[in-house]
């Protein structure tokens, strides 16, 4: 029953972080809907991890919170360059680099 | 009474993914991400998992959201007006019937009905996990994507002199 839950929760944050990252073009916001579907993958892996399989969970959920580390610090090093130069965070937008 | 606090859990991490959107600040947003990832450690205790739950509050806690503070939230630049909020309502639930009619398909919703946990995650499995080779090279390979995309940040924000 707990499993049902916990699955359908990860698939309803996983719908969550697409659709986040489709609908929006704020830069911020689409890298934290990367985060988002990081978690959903983590809870699904360890749900199915606890409840049917016996197989390597360690390794994948490593590898899991290594990207969200470095989602995290590309959007921080981009977010500081792009609040410095005072540009605009829609992604759309980002060709202006280009002239700077 | 587990059923209920899964429940509960599951509301409360599905109410901080969504209020994520709805926030206009980049602080209120991290604050919100925070919470996920403190309910999902959580969600990782209620199954056993107490090795993994800590694991998830070091890093995802004490690293990436508080790095997530200070980094971008510190900064306070930020316009929030280009999410379409009908497009996120309609394509989230989209995909969650789609995805909710392939796991009743394949049988994975109600598989372990009744069943006790069939795995706990230990100090000394991990260990072992860790020793393969393969295990190993992609670990220091993830390591190395870390370092020197922190050393290349160096030069480009020093270059703005932001740091």
């Amino acid at each position: 029953m707990i499993l049902d839950f916990i699955l359908t929760m990860g698939i309803a944050l996983f719908s969550i972080g697409i659709a986040g990252v489709v609908s929006s073009r704020h830069f911020v916001i689409m890298v934290l809907s990367i985060e988002i579907i990081l978690v959903a993958s983590s809870l699904v892996a360890v749900s199915l991890y606890s409840y049917i399989t016996n197989g390597e969970i360690l390794s994948l959920l490593f590898v899991i919170w290594a990207i969200a580390a470095l989602d995290v610090i590309a959007l921080v090093v981009f977010y500081r360059y792009l609040a410095k130069l005072k540009m605009n965070l829609d992604v759309t937008k980002l060709n202006r680099l280009r002239d700077r | 009474m587990i059923s209920a606090i899964a429940v509960a859990l599951a509301a409360l991490i599905t109410i901080g993914a969504s209020l994520m959107f709805v926030f206009r600040d980049v602080l209120h947003v991290a604050v919100a991400l925070s919470f996920v990832f403190l309910v999902n450690s959580l969600i990782f205790l209620l199954m056993n998992q107490p090795l993994l739950a800590v694991i998830q509050l070091f890093v995802m806690i004490g690293g990436v959201s508080v790095y997530l503070f200070v980094g971008v939230a510190a900064a306070s630049y930020s316009h929030f007006k280009y999410t379409n909020y009908v497009a996120l309502a309609v394509i989230a639930i989209a995909i969650f019937a789609i995805l909710m009619y392939g796991m009743y398909q394949t049988g994975t919703i109600g598989y372990a009905q009744g069943q006790p946990l069939a795995n706990s995650f230990t100090a000394s499995q991990a260990a072992a996990s860790l020793t393969t080779k393969y295990t190993i090279l992609s670990l220091y390979t993830i390591a190395l994507m870390l370092f020197l995309l922190a050393i290349g940040a160096i030069p480009l924000l020093n270059r703005l002199k932001v740091i």
